[in-house]
């Protein structure tokens, strides 16, 4: 019965939001669909939530809390007028590393892993806000970016923990390698 | 098995694209550009469809450490490539590829899995080269990135699904029929 409920939520046509902007609207949806809507927030946020459900459950919760934490930190540190092309290829790198260990599962000591996450969500906060810092409203906007990495990464690891199947983690793992090898090539076009 | 849930969530979380007023050349851009990009060299499709084809014969974990390996390593051959470094016999190293992948998936061979791997992510430095040397400039990097890895991911699946007929004895001469075709079109590139 849920699968078809999912064929009919497929099938259903969208609204289009051609001309919408994500300025329209409140602040706080537009901070949500700024996170949902953008591939270069939506990658190093999948990432992380791919990470943190290899790591166990004990990662997980914390993850939740300690991504959308760093972002705000990193969007602070944006607005503070901190102006830095090196953060973003670090961003950028620190995607990378998340991505390959991903591909790898690998097995990491829990303060390592909670170190990436802040890091991932600092350098990706700052990258948006340095991008599309809306004019007014900056704390719900901001709020907004929050709620929407909760639900990227937590959806994206609740697919990865329900993944029990051997092709399904393989899976997970080429999820992590696909990720890595975008943030690749997008870093060979940032710095050409 | 991933539950049915899952899948309502999934369709709820689904992107809306707007599709108003895309002609096929603001999309094409971005990663309509990049998903079609891998497709439209034969001797490319050819030797990552060889890739997966080989990696089913071998069976685990070459099944999906080959596929996994071939687009990171791609990445990294495409992110030199889109920096202007250059690279010599990249033509030579592509057909070559065909012609060898090829012929390993007609004879059979099995390799030490590290050979496996480090042979095809040393072809996989020249696929990547040549790609991201001819990205288009006025492309979305990211989304065109992100199409271009999903389609090589693609297309080593496809050769992955043929590959899964080994498990049969006519299939097995199906897969090893499919590695004679790569390695003439192969080595046709290669020799003229």
């Amino acid at each position: 019965m849920n699968f078809r409920v999912a064929i009919g939520l497929w099938l259903a046509p969208g609204v289009a939001l051609a001309h919408g902007g994500f300025g329209q609207g409140t602040p706080f949806f537009s901070g949500v669909m700024h996170v949902l809507m953008s591939v270069s927030v939506l990658l190093p946020l999948i990432a992380v939530g791919l990470l943190a459900s290899q790591q166990g459950r004990i990662v997980l919760p914390r993850a939740q809390v300690l991504l959308p934490g760093s972002m705000a930190l990193g969007a602070g540190l944006a607005l503070s007028g901190v102006d830095s092309s090196v953060l973003i290829v670090v961003g950028q790198l620190a995607v990378i590393v998340v991505g390959v260990l991903v591909a790898v599962a690998a097995s990491l000591h829990v303060r390592l892993v909670m170190a990436l996450i802040a890091l991932v969500g600092a350098l990706c906060g700052y990258a948006l806000m340095r991008a599309d810092a809306p004019d007014s409203a900056v704390v719900w906007f901001v709020a907004g970016t929050m709620l929407g990495t909760m639900i990227v990464q937590g959806g994206a690891a609740m697919l990865a923990l329900s993944a029990r199947a051997d092709w399904a983690r393989i899976g997970v793992r080429v999820a992590g390698s696909w990720i890595a090898a975008i943030e690749v090539i997008y870093l060979g076009f940032s710095l050409a | 098995m991933v539950s049915s849930r899952y899948l309502v969530l999934a369709g709820l979380f689904l992107p809306l694209v707007a599709l108003a007023h895309s002609d096929g050349g603001a999309s094409g851009t971005g990663f309509v550009n990049g998903l079609i990009h891998p497709v439209t060299g034969l001797d490319h499709v050819i030797a990552m469809v060889a890739v997966g084809l080989w990696g089913a014969q071998l069976g685990m974990p070459a099944l999906w450490l080959l596929p996994v390996a071939f687009p990171m390593i791609m990445a990294l051959g495409g992110a030199v490539g889109a920096a202007g470094v250059p690279l010599p016999g990249i033509e030579i190293g592509i057909a070559a590829s065909g012609l060898l992948l090829g012929l390993a998936v007609l004879g059979n061979v099995r390799p030490p899995l590290w050979v496996a791997v480090l042979l095809v992510s040393f072809f996989a430095i020249f696929h990547g080269h040549a790609h991201g040397a001819e990205m288009p400039g006025f492309a979305n990097p990211l989304a065109f990135a992100a199409g271009f890895v999903i389609a090589t991911g693609l297309l080593h699946l496809s050769g992955i699904a043929l590959g899964l007929l080994w498990r049969w004895p006519q299939g097995r001469w199906v897969v090893r029929g499919s590695g004679a075709v790569i390695a003439v079109v192969g080595g046709w590139f290669l020799f003229t």
